[in-house]
């Protein structure tokens, strides 16, 4: 083996994440909060695992996928809903919060550059973490979640301009010329439009044609459009931008495309794995100061993040017109420090615009507010409801305009699914459908469901993700026409585990018995079904006559 | 990230190749990865290694983990004998060709174990592509491929162990097979705890961690107890084998394995040398040996001990006809021990793609069909009785005693053609004809007299086999053919049969008992 550290690494991390995430789930704590206690363990704790850089592919990879992902569920509509109020807030929030922590920064006893970089380092909310969050409990498309991550995209602007200008002072040897700060600043910009021009072009021209000709095949299409995402990383990473930015560039370009939604559901596995790597990493690379003032000045930090940023966003949102629900939830999601709070600190480290100090303290505010937030917004409708009446909720006063919609969620119940749309498959959603049954057709290949007048769903029926979209323990019925018996059998003992009666095709006799274990209402045979047809047949043409002579 | 997005689109590319030219796409991969190395950029070379570093782990895993005994019931004699002894006699003749084409003697260890084992991939697809067809020998197929890669994957523990002395191999294979053993304990007793409520709580993630955790650990202990990386991830996916805990972690896990099997196939191929063309020529002598043994070897195994037709058993040979991802995976990891060099994995992804590339084009029931002349036992069918008017029934399978009960109720002469000879002489002790055969074999509808029948019923599993019944018979004798698929109705309709849409039965009688059901729902 040539690196036998990398897999040994990455092996303990993975290990570690799974023992974390088991106590984790007992505990009905958030994943993340046991991926960061999974790396303090391996690196601070005890130093099993050096930080190092060699797991750090698959935690980018990770992030890139996360921001791919959120740029898939971006949708046109939810944008022109929430993305005015994102804007102006995200930039309120910037500026209000970023005045305030210079304060608090001046009142921990820094200087002015160094106050600026740790204000900058507060200001910034965790994409991973919020998408993570909202993903976790699929409110990616609710109107908290949307304005949470247009905030978020207004953040990762700003901070890339920032570490343009940073990095350019740094390599410029620290001289204050502002003509090459309004240069990066100009130079970033430029880059981003060049980025965003290519980025439109491709998805107006290029990406429908060829995935819609991909579609047919589910593998294809999966690995072409893994393939474009991390393309478009490295095409921007060439320009200098970040990988977040390409990410989710390439994520937007092909969410309108009819594939996007299995899509999501096809990746996210990939990025949960991956996205553990990386935040068992980030816990591994974490150092701490020493000395009771420090954590002092930090946990004040922390408190100010929590406390103060949830006011801001949520007086800018209420104000905006959100009801008093929705500008809670995007403000609770807010409430942590971004990796990028980390990296930014790193680089003006480096750039000698402020101490080891900052990045330290940065540190422990992350690992504090990062797992409050990821706590609060899990016991989100538990806190909502014990302050909803309080008076501090009520100082924010009523909204200024109507409040925008939540996305409907077509409510199932009641209805038939079926699971593969063979000759079969359609003739009985359509015989179902005409006698008014609501029927939800499933298959994984998109032409097969074209011109069902039912409800469809594209996918992979034996998908967990799959089978929760067709409200399966709400459902009648679930049919299986499929000729997999291994499929069917494990999609009637699904439909066993939800209380919910299945009928299965058994193409083959032999089978019957283990599907009957299974408990399925009903086994369809067509081979034996068809001896009544075949009789009909026979007689109507006159086969079955006694022979003359 | 730049190393990885190369990667990536190579096998995007690839995909799409396979999709357009409907050809197997591992060896569109290796391929691709070959002419990225000699023309492409230059690709980081940590991000090559470390790909195939854990993409070997993890698709060793996932065929563990596709490994259930249940795939084969009914059949598990059978593929016994085929995989037993397709494995023993292609890998020893492939051991003794690559000695006589002067390998040394490890070398040709590799290459005939390389040689004996077939794709799971490819074949699969191939299956999938005539899946009306292939349900008789469907089970044993992939039963015959499972065999081979259990072989395979002990070969890999053997090997590891050549050359460190016969106390050292001694120790190394009861290391094996107690990890065996610990992974057959938990292969019998997770589904248990798969089924309890606590576990069907639990979400996604965790059931991705807990496998991926499982995965490592047995690796390690597996590496500990000084068997090779691959043998452990190969037992953990073996014990979570079990239903439904199968199907649970491989739908969790089905994007990284399409991830990986991409992005290993193509940095493979980017490591692959073709300068060296001395390959070339051991690679086709290799391939032919693949091409000209496996099939007759299978197909007469298959027929003997299967009880599936003669022509489902040239089937199978044929679709057996390939190297697998195995061979080289197990040279990758020869060559990680330092057995094998560089140019022996050359050959072998060179044998792969060569052979894994033809199969889509030999293995098809049409060209089983052309080969079938050359059946040796064909002639000594039971010569049929001299008929006329009577009903000719094509397959009689599992339904057939009712297919036949209306023309017997009704005094009309029956005559049965079915590939299992323990149907036929059942049959016959009844009374009835029946000549055991390939109901698609036209030979066989002379000797039934077909031209003289009332009527032919065609219960054959492939639309095409009744097609070209009826083509042969043009119009002298009329044909019914049961067909699950409207568009195979169609053909048979074209052809000028009479078609007996089964679905159109099932529908009706669905129909039926789903009015009892929601009357006693409600």
């Amino acid at each position: 083996m040539t690196d036998q550290s990398f897999l040994h690494t990455l092996g303990l991390i993975v290990i570690a994440a799974a023992v974390f995430a088991v106590v984790a789930s007992r505990l009905k704590l958030p994943t993340i909060v046991a991926y960061l206690a999974a790396g303090l363990t391996l690196g601070p704790l005890t130093g099993l695992v050096p930080d190092s850089d060699a797991v750090h592919t698959i935690a980018e990879s990770g992030i890139v996928l996360l921001l791919f992902l959120v740029g898939l569920e971006l949708n046109i509509d939810r944008i022109r809903a929430v993305g005015k109020t994102a804007v102006i807030a995200g930039l309120g929030q910037i500026t209000a919060t970023s005045i305030v922590a210079i304060g608090a920064g001046k009142a921990i006893g820094l200087e002015t550059s160094p106050a600026l970089v740790l204000a900058v380092g507060l200001t910034l909310s965790s994409t991973v973490v919020v998408v993570k969050l909202l993903v976790e409990r699929r409110a990616s498309t609710s109107v908290a979640g949307q304005t949470a991550i247009g905030i978020l995209l207004v953040q990762d602007l700003f901070v890339i301009i920032l570490l343009t200008v940073v990095a350019g002072l740094g390599a410029s040897g620290d001289t204050e010329g502002s003509p090459s700060v309004l240069g990066g600043i100009a130079r970033a910009l430029g880059m981003m439009a060049a980025a965003l021009f290519a980025i439109v072009l491709a998805s107006k021209f290029l990406l429908p044609p060829v995935f819609n000709w991909a579609r047919r095949n589910r593998e294809t299409v999966f690995i072409a459009s893994i393939a474009w995402c991390f393309t478009v990383v490295a095409a921007v990473h060439a320009l200098h931008l970040s990988p977040e930015i390409g990410a989710f560039l390439a994520g937007v370009s092909l969410a309108q495309l009819p594939h996007a939604h299995d899509l999501q559901r096809r990746i996210t596995p990939l990025m949960n794995g991956f996205v553990a790597v990386f935040f068992v990493s980030l816990g591994i690379g974490m150092t701490f100061g020493t000395g009771a003032t420090f954590w002092l000045k930090a946990t004040a930090l922390a408190a100010f993040v929590v406390v103060g940023k949830f006011t801001i966003i949520m007086a800018i949102t209420h104000r905006l017109g959100y009801t008093r629900r929705q500008a809670f939830d995007s403000s609770l999601l807010l409430t942590q420090i971004s990796e990028f709070s980390f990296i930014f600190a790193a680089t003006a480290t480096a750039a000698g615009l402020a101490g080891p100090e900052v990045a330290a303290l940065l540190a422990v505010v992350g690992l504090i507010t990062i797992p409050i937030s990821a706590i609060s917004v899990r016991f989100s409708d538990q806190l909502f409801a014990n302050v909803q009446h309080r008076r501090f909720l009520r100082m924010f006063g009523s909204p200024g305009a109507a409040p925008p919609q939540e996305p409907r969620v077509p409510l199932l119940g009641g209805h038939v699914v079926i699971v593969g749309m063979n000759t079969l498959g359609r003739k009985l959603a359509l015989a179902l459908h005409e006698n008014g049954t609501t029927v939800l057709a499933v298959d994984t290949d998109p032409r097969k469901l074209a011109n069902l007048p039912c409800i469809t769903v594209e996918g992979d029926a034996a998908s967990p993700a799959v089978l929760d979209e067709t409200g399966l323990p709400a459902a009648k019925l679930l049919v299986s026409t499929l000729h997999i018996v291994e499929t069917n059998e494990f999609l009637a003992y699904r439909a066993r585990h939800a209380g919910i009666p299945s009928v299965v095709h058994a193409p083959d006799l032999r089978d019957v018995a283990t599907l009957l274990e299974l408990e399925v209402a009903y086994l369809m045979t067509p081979k034996s079904d068809t001896l009544r047809e075949q009789r009909r047949v026979l007689t109507d043409l006159g086969y079955l006559e006694r022979p003359t002579s | 990230m730049t190393g990885l997005a190369i990667l990536l689109v190579t096998a995007a590319v690839g995909f799409a190749i396979s999709q357009w030219l409907r050809l197997p796409v591992i060896p569109l991969l290796i391929a691709l990865g070959v002419a990225l190395a000699q023309l492409g950029p230059e690709i980081d070379e940590t991000a090559v290694s470390q790909t195939l570093e854990i993409g070997l782990a993890f698709l060793v895993f996932f065929a563990g983990l596709s490994l259930s005994p249940a795939h084969f019931k009914g059949q598990s004699r059978a593929v016994f004998w085929v995989g037993s002894v397709q494995f023993a006699t292609v890998s020893a003749l492939g051991f003794f060709a690559a000695l006589a084409l002067g390998f040394e003697t490890v070398t040709a260890l590799y290459l005939g174990a390389a040689l004996a084992t077939s794709s799971t991939l490819v074949v699969v697809r191939q299956l999938f592509r005539h899946r009306g067809a292939a349900g008789s020998y469907r089970r044993l197929v992939t039963g015959v491929i499972l065999f081979q890669d259990v072989s395979i994957i002990l070969v890999i523990v053997l090997l590891a162990h050549f050359g460190t002395g016969a106390t050292a191999t001694a120790t190394g294979s009861l290391a094996f097979l107690a990890v065996a053993a610990v992974a057959l304990l938990l292969q019998r007793t997770l589904p248990k705890l798969a089924r309890s409520r606590r576990f069907h709580e639990s979400d996604d993630e965790l059931v991705l961690l807990g496998s991926l955790a499982l995965l490592i650990i047995f690796a390690y202990a597996a590496a500990s107890a000084g068997l090779s990386f691959a043998a452990g991830a190969f037992w953990a996916g073996f014990a979570l084998s079990g239903f439904p805990l199968t199907n649970i972690v491989r739908s969790v896990l089905d994007s990284f394995n399409t991830f990986f099997l991409a992005v290993f196939f193509a940095a493979l191929g980017a490591q692959v040398q073709l300068n060296d063309t001395s390959i070339f020529i051991p690679a086709l002598a290799l391939s032919a040996i693949v091409f000209f043994v496996t099939p007759p070897l299978v197909a007469a195994i298959a027929e003997w001990k299967g009880k599936i037709s003669s022509r489902s058993a040239i089937t199978s040979g044929l679709l057996l006809a390939q190297t697998s991802e195995f061979s080289v995976i197990m040279a990758v990891y020869g060559q990680r021990l330092g057995h094998i060099d560089q140019s022996v994995v050359s050959l072998v992804a060179l044998v792969a793609v060569i052979t894994m590339t033809l199969t889509p084009f030999i293995a098809t029931p049409s060209f089983a069909h052309r080969l079938f002349r050359f059946h040796p036992l064909r002639k000594r069918y039971t010569p049929p009785p001299d008929l006329r008017d009577h009903v000719i029934i094509l397959g009689y399978g599992a339904s057939g005693r009712y297919t036949i009960k209306p023309f017997i109720e009704h005094g009309i002469t029956v005559l049965v053609v079915d590939h299992d000879p323990a149907n036929t002489e059942r049959l016959n002790a009844k009374g009835i004809h029946a000549i055991a055969g390939d109901g698609g074999d036209l030979d066989i509808l002379e000797r039934a007299s077909a031209a003289d029948a009332r009527l032919v019923y065609s219960a054959l599993p492939d639309p095409d086999d009744a097609v070209r019944v009826i083509r042969h018979l043009h119009g002298t004798t009329p044909v019914l053919a049961r067909v699950f698929e409207e568009a195979d109705a169609e053909k048979i309709t074209d052809a000028g049969g009479t078609p007996i849409l089964s679905s159109t039965a099932t529908t009706e009688n669905f129909l039926e008992w789903f009015e009892d059901f929601s009357a006693s729902n409600h």
